[in-house]
C-alpha cells in the first residue's frame, strides 16, 4: 500500500494501517527530536507522544506533505517537553557509564561494517554537531534541524513552526553564523575533510 | 572580514545556498558573489556549516514507536450499565442525604402517608423491645448500678413522642389504639421507676451497659444507635448494589480491554 491509501485507512482507524507510517517516519522523528531536545530518553518520550498525537488528530490532516505535518506535531510536542523541563532539573547530554565515564562508542554507532577508527570519527563528529547545536537558541536550533537535518523547505519550516517566511530565513542565517563559529572551535574533532575544507574557506 | 557582511546580506547568501531566492533577487546575488571575494568567503563558509551539518549522522530510532489500542484509546469502551449504574448510585445518594435532612426527614411530621405506617411499625417495634426488659427490671438486683432519673424519664419521653408523632398525622384509629398503648406501657415504667430507682434497667441500653460495666462507678453514657428507617436501609442497599454493580462491569469491561492487547 502507497502512502496515501495508508493514512486513508488510518483515518478511518486502521491502526495497523498507520503503524505502518510509524516505521517509515519513526527514525525521522527520532532524529529531529533528540537534535531539537538533545537528550535520548526525552526524545523517545516525545516521539512516543507525537505519534500517538498524529493519531488521534490524523483527521485533521488535509493533505500537503505528510512528513511536513509529522514535524510540525513533533517539533510541537518538544516544545511541550521544554516547558515541562523547566520545572525539573536538566539531564546531561552526554552518555555516561555508571562509573561516570563518557562512552566512547555509545551501542548505537556500533556498525560492523565501519572501523573502530571511522566509528570513533563519526561518534566525534556527531557529538561536536549536537554540542554546537545545543549551543544555539530554540528557536534558531528548530529551523536548523527542520531545514538543515530534515531537508524541509523555507516555506515547509514556516508551516511547521509557524512563522513567518522571513523569519525563516533570518534565523537560518543566524543560526549557520553561529554554528560556524563553534564548529571552528572544535574544528581538531571534525574529520580531516572538514578542518580543510573550513579552513579553506575562512 | 565577515563583520564587513550585512544581516540582510547573510540572510540573503543563505538563502541563495539552499536555492530559497526568487529568480531575480537570485541573478543579483550572483552578480554581487562574482564582485565581492567577502561574500564569496561567506558563501563558502555557510556551505562547509551546511555540508557538516547535512553529514550529521543519523540516530536510527531505539525502538519501534507503533501504537497499541491500549496507547491511543483514552479509555477502554465501557457498557452503558457502567454509566447508568453510576447515575443509579449518584441519584440514591442524594435521595438518602435527603432522608436524613430535618426538612425532609422520614422522621418528620410531614412525611409520606407510607412512611407515616412505617414509623408506626418501627415504634410497635421499639416498644416490643422494650417490653421483656421490663421483668428484668423489676428482677434486677439492687447493687447494680442505674441510670440517673434525669436520664430514664428524658428518654422515655422520646418514646412518647415518637409513637404519638404518626397518630396525630394520621387520625386512624388502629394509630390511636396504638398510641394508647403504648402510652400505658409508658406510664408504667415511669412510675416504676419512681418506686425503685432501678428504672434504668428497662432500657436496652442500660441493660446492656450494665452487662458491659458491671459495678461500675460512673455513671454510662448512652451508645448512640443508628437508627435508619426501612426506607433508609432500602435506599443504602440500592447504594452499595449500584455501587458494586458499576465496580464490577467496569472492571470486567477493562479486564476484557487489556487481554485483548
Amino acid at each position: 500500500m502507497d502512502e496515501a491509501t495508508l493514512i486513508r485507512e488510518a483515518k478511518k482507524g486502521d491502526l495497523t494501517a498507520f503503524n505502518k507510517l510509524v516505521l517509515t517516519y519513526q527514525d525521522m522523528l527520532y532524529n529531529t527530536a533528540y537534535r531539537i531536545i538533545g537528550d535520548p530518553a526525552l526524545a523517545d518520550d516525545a516521539v512516543q507522544e507525537a505519534f500517538i498525537s498524529a493519531f488521534q488528530k490524523l483527521k485533521s490532516y488535509r493533505g500537503g506533505s505528510f512528513k511536513s505535518w509529522l514535524l510540525r506535531i513533533v517539533t510541537n510536542t518538544c516544545y511541550d517537553e521544554f516547558r515541562r523541563q523547566k520545572r525539573k532539573p536538566t539531564t546531561p547530554l552526554d552518555i555516561y557509564t555508571d562509573d561516570g565515564e563518557e562512552i566512547e562508542s555509545p551501542s548505537w554507532l556500533k556498525d560492523p561494517t565501519l572501523s573502530p577508527e571511522k566509528q570513533l570519527e563519526t561518534y566525534e563528529l556527531e557529538q561536536a554537531i549536537q554540542r554546537c547545536i545545543q549551543a544555539l537558541p530554540l528557536e534558531f536550533r528548530t529551523v536548523v534541524v527542520l531545514t538543515e537535518l530534515q531537508g524541509l523547505s523555507y516555506q515547509e519550516a514556516a508551516k511547521a513552526i509557524k512563522k513567518p517566511l522571513g523569519t525563516i530565513k533570518s534565523r537560518l542565517a543566524r543560526a549557520r553564523t553561529r554554528l560556524q563559529k563553534c564548529l571552528q572551535k572544535v574544528k581538531e574533532l571534525l574529520p580531516a575533510k572538514f578542518r580543510l575544507e573550513g579552513e579553506t574557506s575562512s | 572580514m565577515k563583520n564587513n557582511i550585512s544581516p540582510q546580506d547573510l540572510k540573503n547568501i543563505s538563502a541563495y545556498l539552499d536555492g530559497e531566492l526568487n529568480a531575480s533577487s537570485s541573478r543579483k546575488m550572483k552578480d554581487r558573489l562574482e564582485r565581492d571575494p567577502n561574500l564569496r568567503t561567506a558563501l563558502d563558509a555557510m556551505r562547509v556549516t551546511k555540508n557538516i551539518l547535512q553529514r550529521t549522522p543519523k540516530r536510527p530510532a531505539p525502538r519501534n514507536f507503533t501504537l497499541s489500542s491500549q496507547m491511543v484509546a483514552k479509555s477502554p469502551p465501557l457498557p452503558r450499565m457502567v454509566p447508568a449504574l453510576n447515575y443509579a448510585t449518584a441519584f440514591a445518594m442524594i435521595l438518602f442525604f435527603f432522608s436524613v435532612l430535618p426538612p425532609f426527614s422520614l422522621g418528620s411530621e410531614s412525611m409520606a402517608p407510607a412512611n407515616k405506617e412505617m414509623l408506626m411499625e418501627s415504634a410497635d417495634m421499639a416498644m416490643e423491645e422494650f417490653a421483656p426488659a421490663e421483668e428484668p427490671a423489676e428482677e434486677a438486683p439492687a447493687e447494680e448500678e442505674a441510670m440517673p432519673m434525669a436520664e430514664a424519664p428524658a428518654m422515655e419521653e422520646e418514646v412518647f413522642e415518637e409513637a404519638e408523632a404518626a397518630p396525630v398525622a394520621e387520625g386512624e384509629s388502629a394509630g390511636l389504639s396504638a398510641t394508647e398503648e403504648t402510652s400505658s406501657r409508658a406510664e408504667a415504667e415511669t412510675e416504676k421507676v419512681a418506686e425503685t430507682d432501678q428504672v434504668a434497667e428497662s432500657t436496652p441500653f442500660a441493660s446492656l451497659q450494665s452487662t458491659a460495666i458491671p459495678n461500675s462507678e460512673e455513671v454510662p453514657e448512652p451508645i448512640p444507635a443508628p437508627s435508619f428507617t426501612r426506607w433508609q436501609e432500602i435506599l443504602l442497599v440500592l447504594i452499595l448494589l449500584f455501587a458494586l454493580g458499576g465496580f464490577f462491569f467496569r472492571r470486567r469491561a477493562m479486564l476484557k480491554w487489556e487481554s485483548q492487547e
